[in-house]
């Protein structure tokens, strides 16, 4: 049975941590570099390309918790092949056709952050499925990048722990660092407190007794 | 009814549905006879989804509409409902609406939902493993898929589809997905293996093709090959080139350096000698018409590398003079005969019509020229750098001359003159036969202002001897034992002929290369019945051309050196693709490895077969056209060998206007031959 992309992303997003999505990760950019510059404003592109090129449905990417600093979305997204979803809902893009891709129009602000959750099903065929992320600016060009086809982010999907690649901006976008990945943040963990509290005391313990270590001698 | 009592309101007959009224008129309140308290209602069966069974679509029966508190007649409007029908996928709203005879009314929705919920079901065919029948692989017939679906007829498409392909030496994944009407994706893989032929080893390979002849002529000999693979030479009414009726001709392959092609009769004489003597890349020929009339012709082609075109006396037809070489600015070199030698320059690149510069003053072994040489030399080559190959006699010795009397530039007047000699005197002391040790000519002359030619040697048994030599802007380099050279190419490559090792006073074609010289004979299987006598001319691609016998009749041929398929021996690794809309282009990283325990020779080329049709690689270094498949895109790794368990890796990038989706078979071709 096929799960219709909404539903599926719907379904991501509540789950939390949901069963189909192997890898997760958050995305951190300092998009200071686009403020500046008057070349906006700015497309985000994710796309997710099917390696077996026939649109074999055999993975998802669902993008969420969209930050974008002092910026903000233009208009609604361009979906194209198996993508749905907002910006303020989060995307979802299934590798149904072979070129899968969300385009949102955007004003940077000092920052760009969003979570990726995608499910890691080798296709078979040579060629890997592959995530992507990209910026577009304002003259219709790909933000340029040390990647070939200046992406900014790249996950092919050929093993079941695939890389994250991040790359750097070049030329007129040299200023733009490589995107930072991180774990996806949540809402603390109930132990959390305790741990930092246990931190604290940590702290206050080991300056105590370098303090009176300085007074011995 | 008259003794009765006058019936109570109580029991008054209403019409129907109005009952209810008039016992709430008891309640003494008071309502209009035809106005029910009570809504008139109408019931429908809940909305219903229902799986599709056929053509996206399914036969739901819906149970009937009921009706509550109506007064009096009722019309019902209700389609669809309490009825069989066929409804398509999607979701199909029935409305019904009710009135009775006191004018209330009611309506009421209710839903039919058709979905396709079930997957087809997508059956692929068994593994196939099958042995390679060539270097290319093997053509194997790939079944399609069975695909069954509940509700619909899907659409499937397969990467590489279904039907007869070539399929390299490995793995090769064949992917199919179906697709229904209700969105459903079913993908299967299945494999075609194909494994390599017993005995194919990493080794470069040649192919030699007989050119023929034209029709109605019986032999042929070639004399020379452009960088593109077109040939030039002679064909002969008799089965000896040099008698009977003959043509020059040309020779086109049907793609760049591919093995099969058509001639054209360059038509520059009806009698006579007319030799094809050399061809540049533009498809000009020159065209040496012999004794008696010796007439230099210059054939152009229409455009770039055509096969028809037409050729112009230089000299006029009132002028005798041999061409023997041009350049690929089209300049014509010639000489040796009355007229003298000559550079003839045309006013635009490649035209047809020029200038001729004649040098010195000709004569019967005389007059001098200026610095004192009889004019009796023979240009045979020429350079795009202008500078000229060929012999010059001092007396009546000949020497190697190259001259290099400044750059070309159009329109030229009088670019050269034969007055300056490029080398130091090269003649040694005069022999006892009379003929002068070192004395010899260049016959050809490459970018480098190298060249290739013969002089003359003196034996250890005190024989003197012809001798090929390579002169490689500072020094000869002697070739083998004899006889003489005749073709070189800016790699450096030089051929001519040879005494044959082991064979006593037979004389064959040879290559010679970084110092080692190859008889051709080597190079062709023996089964083919080929005798190559000669070889006078190689392009930079590495093919040679000459003629020997084959099968005991004389032919033109066309030595071409063809790369190895390693396939079986690499693992190749892409990268995802990834596309930029504002260029419509594919990007992709692809490794090569080396996973064998041998060293592949470089250069190692990756060759995209199958390639979807309407996408192009951009990076490609050109199409195969001697490897099976032809017409492939091939792209260099940039590497000039592969160790064990190195990789190199290549960036691939696909112009793809459509966003079509780009798939591809692979295919690693090594050495230095043709793709």
């Amino acid at each position: 049975m096929r799960i219709p992309a909404p539903l599926l992303g719907v379904a991501l997003a509540i789950a939390g941590a949901p069963a189909l999505a192997d890898t997760r990760f958050h995305v951190d950019l300092d998009t200071t570099a686009l403020q500046s510059g008057a070349s906006g404003p700015f497309e985000l592109l994710f796309q997710f390309d099917d390696g077996s090129a026939v649109g074999d449905a055999n993975n998802v990417v669902t993008l969420g918790h969209f930050v974008l600093g002092s910026g903000a979305g233009i208009g609604p997204a361009l979906l194209d092949g198996g993508a749905s979803g907002s910006l303020a809902a989060g995307f979802t893009l299934v590798d149904d056709n072979f070129y899968n891709a969300v385009t949102q129009s955007f004003t940077p602000g000092a920052s760009l952050g969003f979570d990726v959750a995608l499910t890691t099903q080798v296709d078979p065929g040579g060629t890997p499925d592959e995530f992507s992320f990209a910026l577009i600016d304002g003259s219709g060009n790909l933000v340029t990048t040390t990647a070939l086809g200046n992406a900014l982010l790249v996950v092919d999907i050929d093993g079941a722990a695939p890389a994250i690649q991040a790359f750097a901006g070049t030329g007129d976008y040299a200023g733009l660092g490589a995107p930072r990945i991180g774990p996806i943040s949540t809402i603390p963990e109930p132990g959390l407190p305790a741990l930092l509290c246990a931190g604290v005391v940590v702290l206050a313990w080991r300056r105590r007794s370098m303090c009176e270590g300085d007074a011995l001698r | 009814m008259s003794n009765q009592r006058p019936a109570s309101p109580r029991s008054q007959p209403f019409p129907p549905g109005v009952r209810r009224a008039a016992w709430l008129c008891t309640a003494g309140v008071l309502l209009g006879a035809a106005q029910s308290a009570v809504a008139l209602t109408l019931g429908l069966p809940p909305p219903v989804t229902v799986e599709a069974t056929a053509n996206e679509s399914a036969t739901v029966t819906l149970a009937a509409a009921t009706v509550g508190g109506a007064v009096g007649a009722t019309t019902l409007n209700c389609p669809g409902v309490g009825a069989s029908a066929l409804y398509l996928l999607g979701t199909t709203t029935l409305s019904c609406h009710v009135t009775d005879s006191a004018g209330n009314a009611a309506s009421a929705t209710t839903s039919v939902t058709i979905v396709d919920t079930i997957a087809p079901v997508l059956t692929m065919f068994a593994p196939i493993t099958t042995t390679a029948t060539s270097a290319a692989g093997a053509t194997v017939a790939v079944p399609p898929p069975v695909v069954t679906d509940t509700a619909s007829v899907p659409t499937v498409t397969c990467n590489p589809p279904p039907g007869a392909s070539l399929f390299t030496v490995g793995v090769t994944v064949v992917t199919c997905a179906a697709r229904d009407g209700g969105g459903n994706v079913t993908s299967r893989t299945s494999t075609v293996t194909v494994l390599a032929p017993s005995g194919a080893g990493n080794h470069a390979t040649w192919v030699i093709t007989d050119l023929g002849t034209l029709p109605g002529f019986l032999s042929s000999a070639a004399f020379g090959v452009n960088n593109v693979g077109q040939v030039t030479g002679s064909t002969s009414t008799d089965t000896g080139v040099g008698s009977g009726n003959i043509h020059g001709f040309l020779w086109t392959p049907d793609r760049p350096n591919g093995l099969t092609g058509a001639f054209t009769d360059l038509g520059v004489a009806t009698s006579g000698l007319a030799n094809g003597m050399k061809i540049n890349d533009y498809g000009q020929v020159a065209v040496n018409v012999g004794a008696p009339s010796e007439i230099a012709w210059l054939w152009t082609p229409t455009s770039a590398n055509a096969r028809s075109g037409a050729a112009v006396a230089l000299l006029g037809t009132a002028s005798p003079s041999d061409g023997f070489g041009l350049n690929n600015l089209g300049q014509v070199v010639g000489g040796g005969g009355p007229a003298g030698p000559f550079v003839w320059t045309p006013n635009v690149r490649n035209g047809t019509s020029g200038s001729i510069n004649f040098t010195v003053a000709q004569g019967s072994n005389g007059p001098y020229d200026a610095s004192g040489y009889n004019c009796h030399c023979t240009p045979a080559a020429i350079n795009d750098g202008g500078q000229v190959a060929g012999s010059l006699f001092v007396g009546p010795y000949a020497r190697p001359i190259i001259h290099a009397n400044g750059a070309v530039s159009f329109p030229a007047s009088n670019p050269y003159d034969f007055g300056t000699i490029g080398l130091a005197d090269l003649v040694g002391p005069q022999l006892d036969s009379g003929l002068y040790e070192g004395s010899g000519a260049f016959e050809s002359i490459n970018a480098a202002g190298h060249a290739a030619g013969s002089r003359i040697y003196v034996d250890a048994q005190g024989n003197i001897n012809a001798l090929p030599v390579f002169w490689d802007g500072a020094a000869f380099h002697p070739i083998g034992t004899g006889l003489s050279a005749h073709g070189i190419n800016n790699q450096d490559e030089v051929v001519g002929e040879t005494w044959l090792t082991g064979l006593v006073g037979q004389s064959g074609g040879f290559l010679y290369s970084k110092g080692t010289l190859t008889e051709l004979r080597t190079l062709v299987d023996p089964a083919l019945g080929w005798q190559i006598d000669h070889a006078r001319s190689i392009n930079d691609a590495g093919q040679i051309v000459g003629d020997g016998l084959h099968n005991g009749v004389r032919h033109a041929y066309l030595l071409t050196p063809t790369s190895v398929d390693v396939s079986a021996q690499v693992t190749i690794t892409r990268s995802g693709l990834r596309y930029d809309p504002t260029l419509h282009r594919w990007f992709q990283t692809v490794r090569l490895a080396n996973a064998g325990p041998t060293t592949i020779a470089g250069p190692v080329s990756l060759v995209l077969t199958n390639l979807a049709a309407g996408i192009a690689l951009a990076t490609a270094g050109g199409t195969t056209s001697v490897v099976a498949p032809l017409g492939r895109p091939w792209m260099d790794a940039g590497v000039a060998s592969l160790a064990p368990g190195a990789s190199a890796t290549l960036s691939l990038v696909f112009n793809d206007p459509a966003n079509l989706p780009v798939s591809y078979a692979t295919q690693v071709l090594a050495g230095p031959g043709q793709r």
